[in-house]
């Protein structure tokens, strides 16, 4: 089977993954509560108005009724309409999608700037003082609130120095101190990665044979071990995009960034089921869209991979 | 957070003999020592706490608002870590709140590791379709938004311990169901399974008195790790105010509510944030060293 097959079935397999997630989001929240209820939990509901807002929001029709209207929507581009403010779902996470993507890019970039160097040099000199320090560094990463280190840093270096604002959106200054915290972060996950499967590549044979013949060092790292040592590190990214999602939320929230993770908390908060219904689905596509990608990536990575 | 890659293929040595070994290793280790010195800590704090500082949520003290730690002026050594805007001391509260954060990350560890471990070994030993199904399950969870998935169930069915406990679970149990089932599968082709076979075990017994056992040690491993990850999950969403519920103290929930003060009154953010830190620090080394021991091939 060629390439396209694969890529084909691989697409495929992610349609699937995406439909079986879009039926449990919308049982999950429709068997967890009332979302009616719980939309007019300030005050005191009467039973006439909950049952209003479950006709009006389509809640009391049957739940399979409900999940092949919203198929339909999604698949004409509509996600329904916004409780709170009466916008539609799609325009709004649609707003916010860009700001995400451009913090999600700049954590990842500052996570990877710190990540390769410390994860390196920590696995070319195990066991020595400067690997001690790599690993510590990489340690206290993955051992930080996320949300308490953005506020550190506002105190230290908003609020203390005035070298960064606490939060705004548009100036790279803005984007410092919340992509700093996201790299922080993704950084200490990353560099353990790398460590660890940098160590295991420089113990196999083929880089015993490469020295041997007489290559630099140089060359044996970066153009034989390096690579190989990546593959491990690519297949694991894809399962911490789920993580990093769980980063950009909080960081949102701290610095608040005008993203779809703050957009989430502003609908949970006003429960705006249509529009946290919508948030879900759209970030689930987003991921089985990334993990596609890293699947891709990975056969470019690797020239032996079997296509099975 | 991250999910130990955990390689025992070696053959597990008889307990008598391990145990001076792991002793010694253990003390020959600082980040060891450092990591099961904070776990104590936090275990003392959660099982001691609500003796320390009973009533600690309750008793407000307006004559003692603000109080700076003691190593500043104007501290006061019976308020060692300082007060906070009603005058509650922060040493308690944190103290308190280690109760909530251990039993919450506890009891989803637990969940997690039973639901994980059965997956695991159902689908490692039979197989079949409905092994195949159970891990395409595991596979979702790489698309899943686990996050905001948990933020709307919080938000729709309110505050409360076992919800959050349920949630984590939730999130927790695709990292046992996976090592188990992948060590099952080897473990099923070893000689001592055959021969249990042969001598008329069940298969309950098999996988229950020989295969679980030897696999063990991969899932003591995750589970440490778990621990740190969910004493996390849990400040996380107390620190967005849909964890338990908001009059029980916790530690994300007093980051939250002293990030307003963070100009005037440092202590109150810093000081429950660094007990989140150092608690899960010292999962993290832990589990880290555990995992190096319990694998001989990692061992540099």
């Amino acid at each position: 089977m060629g390439l396209a097959g694969y890529i084909i079935r691989r697409i495929f397999h992610s349609l699937a993954v995406l439909f079986v997630v879009s039926v449990i989001v919308f049982v999950t929240i429709r068997l967890t509560g009332d979302p009616a209820a719980a939309m007019l939990q300030s005050g005191q509901p009467t039973r006439q108005a909950i049952d209003a807002l479950r006709h009006a929001l389509g809640l009391d029709r049957p739940i399979w009724v409900q999940y092949y209207l919203f198929v339909v929507g999604v698949l004409h581009g509509n996600l329904g309409v916004s409780y709170a403010t009466g916008q539609p779902v799609s325009s709004l996470i649609a707003s916010r999608l860009g700001a995400t993507a451009v913090l999600a890019v700049a954590g990842i970039l500052v996570g990877a700037l710190i990540a390769f160097p410390v994860g390196i040099i920590s696995a070319l000199r195990p066991n020595t003082a400067i690997d001690l320090v790599g690993r510590v560094f990489a340690l206290f990463g993955i051992s930080f609130p996320n949300f308490w280190l953005g506020i550190m840093l506002i105190t230290i270096f908003s609020v203390g120095l005035h070298w960064f604002p606490a939060s705004g959106y548009g100036t790279v200054q803005s984007l410092v101190l919340p992509s700093v915290t996201l790299g922080l972060i993704l950084a200490g996950i990353q560099s353990r990665l790398i460590r660890s499967s940098l160590l295991e590549t420089l113990r196999q044979d083929y880089v015993r044979t490469a020295r041997a013949k007489g290559l630099v060092e140089r060359v044996v790292i970066f153009r034989h071990a390096l690579r190989n040592a990546l593959i491990p590190v690519v297949t694991y990214m894809g399962s911490t995009f789920g993580l990093l999602l769980g980063g950009i939320v909080f960081v949102e929230v701290v610095f608040a960034w005008p993203g779809i993770g703050s957009l989430a908390l502003t609908a949970v908060e006003q429960r705006d089921f249509p529009l946290v219904q919508g948030i879900v689905i759209v970030t689930a596509a987003l991921l089985v869209l990334m993990n596609l990608l890293v699947d891709l990536s990975y056969l470019l990575l690797d020239p032996q991979i079997h296509l099975e | 957070m991250i999910r130990p890659e955990v390689n025992p293929q070696t053959e597990t040595p008889s307990k008598i003999k391990a145990a001076p070994r792991v002793l010694r290793e253990f003390f020959r280790s600082p980040g060891a020592i450092a990591g099961a010195l904070f776990v104590l800590l936090t275990l003392f704090a959660a099982v001691l706490g609500p003796w320390l500082a009973p009533h600690v949520a309750t008793s407000i003290d307006f004559a003692h608002i603000f109080t700076p730690p003691f190593f500043l002026h104007g501290g006061m050594l019976v308020h060692p870590l300082g007060t906070d805007y009603l005058g509650r001391d922060v040493l308690g509260m944190i103290l308190a709140g280690a109760r909530v954060s251990v039993d919450i990350a506890l009891l989803a560890v637990i969940s997690s590791l039973v639901i994980g471990t059965l997956i695991g070994l159902y689908s490692g030993y039979f197989g079949g379709r409905i092994g195949e199904l159970l891990m395409r399950l595991t596979d979702l969870q790489m698309a899943f938004p686990f996050i905001l998935m948990a933020l709307t169930l919080m938000a729709i069915s309110g505050p409360g311990l076992w919800k959050v406990v349920a949630v984590l679970a939730l999130s927790g149990w695709t990292d046992y169901a996976r090592i188990v089932r992948s060590q099952t599968l080897q473990h099923r082709q070893m000689l001592y399974v055959t021969a249990a076979k042969a001598t008329g075990g069940s298969d309950a017994r098999i996988l229950f008195r020989h295969v679980l056992p030897n696999i063990s040690a991969s899932i003591i491993v995750i589970a440490t790790m778990n621990i740190a990850v969910n004493i996390l999950l849990e400040a996380g969403l107390s620190f967005l105010g849909l964890g338990i519920s908001p009059s029980t103290p916790s530690w994300g929930a007093m980051v939250a509510d002293g990030r307003n003060y963070v100009q005037t009154a440092w202590w109150l953010t810093v000081f429950p944030g660094l007990a989140i830190f150092l608690s899960v620090l010292g999962f993290n080394l832990l589990g880290d060293w555990l995992r190096d021991v319990m694998d001989p091939s990692r061992r540099h």
